[in-house]
């Protein structure tokens, strides 16, 4: 349980930073939080998974406190982020960073979808999809920024993970 | 001796489970507080309130990096356009000069007709400022989380403005933080006057970053260029707060340029507007509820009296009749 409370504080102080003004334009309102999903990816792939369920429930519901969204929307998109994650590390042991990049990238595009959807359904109307489309791809495109130094500086990522290109 | 191989944990882990029970009721309980938010159930807004308030210091704190770091991006932007941004100055200054003239001018001339007039003098709007500590992301609100709570004097409805005009208004007011809607959040609903007509209409937000223009009466015109300033209707606003310019945009719809760039919003002011509307609204005070419930319980006994006193009036009228 204690292995899981580092983790769990990364997760909570990312929700922090993505929530404060950094003055990007409306059209980039969903790069932040998705920026986010690379934390829970990463985190959900470290040893022994030691990120809880419920440490991605509650940065979730913080990230909807924050951003004064509905309940639930962003804590459903980063508990689908973590099981897609988890059901990915069950498969594979040491994936290169090409595959594990292409793997986030496919996850990032089911996450933006569900969101769209959902956001979609929660408005019985259908919403415009370019931020959304945006943000995913922004997102792809920083997956190493956080990737590398995660593994480095907390040791979050195992030794095998990298051990191509690092 | 082991084995370098050896020495890497396994990464599989087909012992652990992915959730289970756990996951399903996390999931089930995040659905169920996405249809309580849509039915804009009042605990789960008080509960938003409270955590928003609770996470205000953390955030402000959070917020110091991020100001620092749009503050040195404006610095070099300013740097690098240094001599441009002086041609553009010096120009400015010429216009604010003739302005300023035109200004002292019209103010003389207004404060002779007030006495002319005899006219009552309204009463000057007092404000606090703060800076914005979270702005709102996703498909949702366009909204900010400021640093005045109540303790400040905000309350819900006050007006929010800035340095270039009217931004938005208080939504809801915690101790030490409030959140507030911008011009244009969907919810949001302004309104205004346009144009030197000062035709009525009602600013409408979408979410997107120019809200439009609703309800304006068939016969007028609208030009491009036009000003937008509120109108102080139904009471909740004050009048004559400066919005935006009206921009033409697609399918004969007018839109709203904000005249604030409400995406990089940094420092911005409440306004103590108080208005009979909002304080009918809000919730009395549990100290002032007694009070208003003992007035109208005097009241209501007062009405009754008075009623049996006309009935017994009546009556005898009727019988020396």
């Amino acid at each position: 349980m204690t292995k899981g409370i580092m983790p769990s504080l990364v997760l909570l102080l990312a929700v922090f930073v993505a929530a404060v003004p950094w003055a990007l334009p409306s059209e980039a309102s969903f790069i932040l939080p998705l920026f986010l999903i690379i934390f829970v990816f990463v985190l959900t792939l470290q040893r022994q998974r030691v990120l809880p369920s419920l440490s991605v429930f509650i940065a979730g519901l913080l990230m909807d406190i924050l951003t004064a969204g509905p309940l639930g929307y962003w804590a459903i998109i980063f508990l689908l982020t973590h099981t897609l994650a988890a059901i990915y590390s069950k498969r594979e042991s040491h994936p290169g960073f090409g595959k594990l990049w292409l793997v986030f990238a496919a996850t990032a595009v089911v996450a933006s979808f569900s969101g769209w959807a959902l956001a979609s359904l929660y408005f019985v109307r259908v919403i415009d999809w370019q931020p959304m489309l945006i943000g995913s791809a922004v997102t792809v495109a920083l997956f190493p920024l956080v990737a590398w130094p995660m593994r480095r500086s907390l040791g979050l990522v195992p030794a095998g993970m990298f051990a191509r290109w690092g | 001796m082991r084995s370098r191989k050896s020495a890497i944990k396994p990464y599989g882990r087909k012992k652990a489970p992915i959730g289970g029970w756990l996951l399903f009721t996390l999931y089930f309980v995040c659905l169920i507080l996405l249809i309580f938010s849509r039915l804009e159930n009042d605990h789960i807004r008080d509960v938003r309130g409270l955590f928003a308030d609770l996470a205000s210091p953390v955030l402000q704190a959070a917020s110091q990096p991020a100001m620092y770091a749009r503050r040195s991006k404006e610095q070099l932007v300013d740097y690098l356009d240094l001599f441009h941004e002086l041609d553009r100055l010096k120009e400015e200054n010429q216009k604010m000069k003739h302005y300023q003239w035109q200004a002292q001018r019209l103010e003389r001339r207004l404060t002779q007709l007030r006495a002319l007039l005899n006219a009552v003098e309204e009463p000057a709007l007092k404000y606090t400022t703060g800076h914005v500590i979270a702005d709102a992301r996703g498909p949702f609100a366009r909204s900010v989380l400021i640093n005045i709570g109540s303790t400040q004097g905000s309350r819900e409805g006050y007006a929010v403005i800035n340095g270039d005009g009217f931004v938005g208004r208080v939504v809801h007011s915690g101790k030490n933080a409030s959140r507030a809607i911008l011009v244009n959040d969907l919810n949001s609903r302004i309104p205004v006057l346009v144009g030197p007509a000062a035709v009525r209409a009602v600013l409408v937000g979408d979410n997107s970053a120019n809200p439009r223009l609703e309800f304006l009466p068939n016969s007028t015109k609208v030009f491009e260029g036009d000003e937008v300033s509120t109108s102080g209707h139904g009471g909740l606003l004050p009048r004559g707060l400066r919005i935006g310019l009206v921009t033409p945009g697609p399918n004969k719809v007018y839109r709203v340029n904000p005249h604030a760039t409400l995406s990089e919003l940094e420092y911005v002011s409440v306004l103590f507007f108080d208005s009979p509307v909002v304080v009918a609204r809000e919730a009395p005070h549990p100290g002032k509820k007694q009070a208003v419930s003992a007035h109208r319980e005097t009241d209501q006994g007062k009405n009754v009296q008075r009623r049996k006193k006309r009935h017994a009036k009546a009556r005898t009228q009727t019988q020396a009749r």
